[in-house]
């Protein structure tokens, strides 16, 4: 009989009604990331788990704690006391932090069981999947090993996919979960930035990055999200609004608006239909759905602005990475020298080309022209979809175009080009404008999954979070996992 | 041609704070290196900054003192360069939204006040120290990340002499307002110099100095890059933009780098520490320190009153004595005598100790229960046992055993037998009245008071 491949309160009942013990879990959980062949792990919890699961198996169940004894991954870019943490970076081979996440003692405090660190894109800038230090990390839905499961945040996707583990935790800066979210029929919820805690979460780029996760059920994301959210002292941009019982307000029929261009630009014909046979369902149910035009430029600018944004922060937040404190070190005769070999060996052309793209967006020489007209561009972006928000409920959309793409397609598609596509890279809005997003899946096309995306105002995650129920309910697509 | 002299400072105040600007890392001097570090400190990835309360109250307190425009929303930006001392690979500092803007600051100069303008000043962090063994350069993160503020000024300095004055005067508003201890030897407080000459109405490159070490020298420094620059002006050559440090001994600048490149830092905002709004109740916290008052008794020279003021503890014991209204010339000469001695010797621990019965001895001898001679017996005693005065006094036997009519006597007797000092004392030779005296003293064994003794010991002389 296996678990892990059900939603956390079905793991909790079976718990609680004694017919399994944490350390079948734990053992269940070794022993498929022993034959799993995805390559979504960096470090697995073996003695450690273990030892955690057998205390836990002799004492009582705690019945009003559904996530007592549930194992669970999380990313390898948060820092967890003396166990590895590499953020899929050649650099940090070796390094053991000397303190844990806040996410992370919070589940430890409800005494879930960290299973395994989990890879993904290196210092989780990609959205491929294959940028990190382990190589590609594959998507269990696909046999032929051909597709791509998404980044950054792939190896927690496919660890929560395969049924290794019911939910995991990843971060969210551009759509690094809501994306594969998509392409691994799971639920990918990224709240308000600010609701979660980012302390020891490192640092990709700070004004947009999010603590998000998966799961396999909306009520899983609520239930989380009331153990997750909440101010922390020791991050000062963590809100101090209160949480909300996430699961509890009333259903009511909300109104709902489509983005036309990017709707507009939707190519998929089984993607579309789904979509819109979404649409008309939710309207049966009373929802009021409208189309609102942003305008082709401001969808086009999504992208790029993120792009700009993200990589001129990124410069600076691993700028910290020269293997003197931590890290790979190298023998050098003097500092630069020093700081030069550490810095090429240990990135990847890939990250380097961002660095250098960051950088000059920060020239003085470049700044109001590149850097500045991004942050204005932001703005502009921001104020339209808070306008939007303010009149409806929330936005939704197809979460990505396209089933997930073949490994190799992706590079020349992200470019500044005209022909950038508006509906594969549009999620970033979320983070641009600080919202709570939410992914879940909507349809199959090739026995490969894809899902839609809701969006909501900041801080309404509890009616974000019933929105996704509504569609959840419509769709009758929840608790999916691939062996 | 015409010259001015055109100078600015930059001013890095080391904040006093139990801890760090950013983290609870304690800030105690002299630790083992690297042991007053928390993650942050040494850039660990995924620590986050929470900013000091104490370090925000000391900067509202100085921007207030200095007359400035107060920011209520506080920001950090930073500022981007690799350096080995620099954790994070940026400082985060407040570039675009300094905590104070537009103060200034008047200062005593010659002839009369001069208005020195204070362009801004902002919060940031400090680096890492770095010391250099043979080849190897090792680090210290015991500095890194704890809290300073830059004040910088326009450029309205005309000479040393008025740097040295605008330096003193913000030492002492932040050692006064607990802002900082404000010790340029120590590092506690840094100064940059910038200096330039207008020739003929038009700008000239700008000098910067670094690494002065005292506010003397600060001064020395200016006047003689100014001299090297009005040099180099009159021989028909250009000052070159360059970074010169001061030689103390040859009392000249010299030259350190130059200064081709200007350094983008590519400023921007950072999004890990929350904009904080200022509350009115913080801004009330702030001010309603009340500064340590400044000493200032009639009867002691400006350089006598400037020493007790840069003295922590010689300020201390002065405000005691204002309090205990024992602050006369009688008491201070005792005091600067021997307590500044004792200070000198050992610091202030032991006067510390013994604090409660030094206000009692100095009463004694303010209400000439005791003598000069006999206070300093005591003191001398109560530093060394510790025991109570009233203690000591009873073990000393001090009784005042002459009366009057046997001071007189012994007085005469004194007169008598030094009949030349008194025949120099008449002659206008005050020296003899010294002489005359410790004659005195020592025939009483020193268990008179002095004045009493100098009293009768005139009068009789006006007799003669």
């Amino acid at each position: 009989m296996e678990y892990l491949d059900k939603n956390i309160y079905e793991i909790h009942e079976a718990l609680a009604n004694k017919k399994v013990t944490p350390l079948d879990l734990v053992k269940e959980a070794l022993d498929k990331i022993k034959n799993d062949t995805n390559n979504a792990f960096e470090y697995v919890y073996e003695k450690e788990a273990i030892k955690l699961a057998e205390e836990l198996s002799k004492q009582e169940v705690e019945v009003d704690n559904p996530l007592w004894g549930i194992p669970f991954a999380i990313k390898d870019n948060f820092s967890t006391k003396d166990i590895p943490t590499t953020a899929s970076s050649k650099l940090l081979e070796g390094y053991l932090p000397p303190f844990d996440a806040e996410v992370y003692t919070r589940l430890l405090n409800k005494k879930a069981i960290p299973i395994a660190k989990t890879t993904l894109d290196e210092l989780a800038m990609g959205g491929t999947g294959s940028s990190g230090h382990l190589g590609k990390t594959f998507n269990p839905w696909d046999k032929s090993k051909t597709r791509m499961i998404g980044g950054s945040s792939c190896g927690s996707a496919a660890a929560c996919a395969a049924g290794i583990v019911p939910f995991a935790i990843g971060s969210d800066t551009g759509d690094s979960v809501r994306k594969p979210a998509s392409y691994s029929a799971l639920v990918g919820f990224k709240p308000t930035w600010g609701r979660i805690s980012r302390f020891g979460l490192f640092p990709f780029a700070p004004s947009l990055d999010t603590v998000a996760y998966f799961t396999r059920n909306v009520k899983d994301s609520a239930l989380l999200l009331n153990v997750l959210g909440g101010h922390d002292i020791k991050d000062t941009t963590s809100s101090s609004i209160p949480i909300e019982d996430y699961q509890s307000l009333k259903d009511k029929p909300y109104k709902a608006t489509i983005i036309k261009e990017i709707y507009d630009d939707l190519k998929d014909k089984t993607i579309k239909d789904a979509f819109d046979k979404l649409v008309s369902e939710l309207k049966q149910k009373g929802y009021k759905i409208n189309t609102v035009s942003i305008g082709f430029d401001l969808a086009k600018a999504i992208y790029s602005c993120y792009y700009i944004i993200s990589s001129a922060e990124a410069t600076s937040n691993n700028a910290n990475l020269d293997g003197i404190k931590f890290g790979v070190n190298k023998e050098a005769e003097t500092y630069e020298e020093m700081l030069f070999k550490v810095r090429t060996e240990g990135f990847s052309d890939r990250i380097r080309r961002r660095f250098v793209i960051g950088s000059i967006s920060l020239l003085e020489e470049n700044q109001q022209e590149i850097y500045l007209r991004a942050l204005r561009c932001r703005r502009v972006i921001v104020e339209t979809f808070n306008k939007i928000l303010e009149s409806s409920d929330a936005i939704i959309l197809p979460a990505s175009p396209t089933i997930a793409p073949l490994f190799g397609d992706d590079i020349p598609k992200k470019s500044f080009a005209k022909d950038a596509m508006i509906s594969d890279n549009y999620l970033a809005f979320a983070n641009l404008g600080g919202y709570p997003s939410i992914t879940l899946p909507l349809g199959f096309e090739d026995e490969m999954p894809f899902g839609v995306n809701i969006t909501s105002h900041h801080f309404t995650e509890a009616k974000l979070l019933k929105i996704a129920q509504t569609v959840e309910q419509i769709t009758g697509l929840k608790d999916l996992s691939k062996k | 041609m015409s010259y001015e002299a055109i100078i600015g400072l930059e001013i890095h105040l080391q904040l006093l704070s139990e801890s760090k600007l950013f983290t609870a890392a304690p800030t105690t001097y002299g630790k083992a290196p690297n042991s007053n570090v928390l993650p942050l400190d040494m850039a660990f990835p995924g620590a986050m900054p929470v900013l000091n309360k104490k370090c925000v109250i000391s900067a509202i307190r100085m921007v207030n003192a200095l007359h400035m425009e107060l920011d209520r929303l506080i920001r950090f930006d930073r500022k981007n360069y690799f350096y080995s001392d620099l954790a994070k690979g940026y400082q985060l500092t407040q570039f675009y939204h300094p905590i104070g803007k537009s103060g200034h600051l008047a200062i005593n100069v010659n002839d009369g006040i001069k208005i020195i303008r204070i362009n801004h000043l902002h919060m940031e962090e400090d680096s890492a120290k770095q010391i250099h063994v043979g080849n190897k350069t090792l680090l210290d993160f015991n500095r890194s990340g704890m809290g300073l503020i830059e004040i910088v000024t326009d450029p309205d300095i005309g000479n040393g002499k008025e740097a040295r004055i605008f330096l003193e005067d913000i030492r002492d508003i932040a050692v006064s307002l607990g802002v900082s201890n404000g010790r340029l030897q120590e590092g506690s407080m840094r100064v940059d110099v910038n200096v330039s000459l207008m020739v003929n109405g038009v700008n000239g490159e700008i000098v910067e100095l670094k690494n002065l070490n005292g506010f003397k020298n600060v001064e020395k420094a200016i006047n003689s890059e100014i001299k090297r620059q009005k040099e180099i002006v009159s021989s028909g050559k250009s000052v070159k933009p360059e970074t010169r440090r001061y030689d103390e001994d040859k009392n000249v600048t010299v030259f350190m780098r130059k200064k081709n490149t200007k350094i983008d830092y590519k400023y921007f905002q950072d999004a890990t520490i929350a904009p904080i709004r200022i509350s009115q109740e913080l801004i009330d916290e702030a001010l309603s320190y009340k500064p340590k008052k400044k000493i200032s008794l009639d009867f002691l020279l400006p350089e006598t009153l400037d020493e007790i003021n840069n003295d922590s503890y010689l300020s201390h014991l002065f405000t005691l004595l204002k309090e205990e209204d024992l602050a006369t010339l009688k008491v201070s000469n005792f005091v600067l005598t021997r307590v500044r001695n004792e200070i000198k010797r050992h610091g202030s621990d032991n006067l510390l100790q013994v604090e409660e019965e030094l206000i009692k001895l100095l009463h004694l001898y303010e209400d000439s229960d005791l003598t000069y001679k006999q206070a300093s017996i005591i003191y001398k005693q109560l530093l060394e046992t510790r025991d109570s005065v009233a203690t000591l006094i009873d073990k000393n036997n001090f009784n005042d055993d002459y009366d009057n009519k046997e001071l007189s006597s012994i007085i005469d007797e004194i007169l008598v037998k030094y009949k030349s000092a008194v025949y120099d004392y008449k002659a206008g030779k005050n020296k003899a009245l010294n002489y005359l005296l410790g004659q005195i003293y020592k025939e009483t064994n020193n268990k008179v008071d002095s004045l009493k003794i100098k009293d009768l010991l005139l009068m009789k002389l006006e007799e003669k």
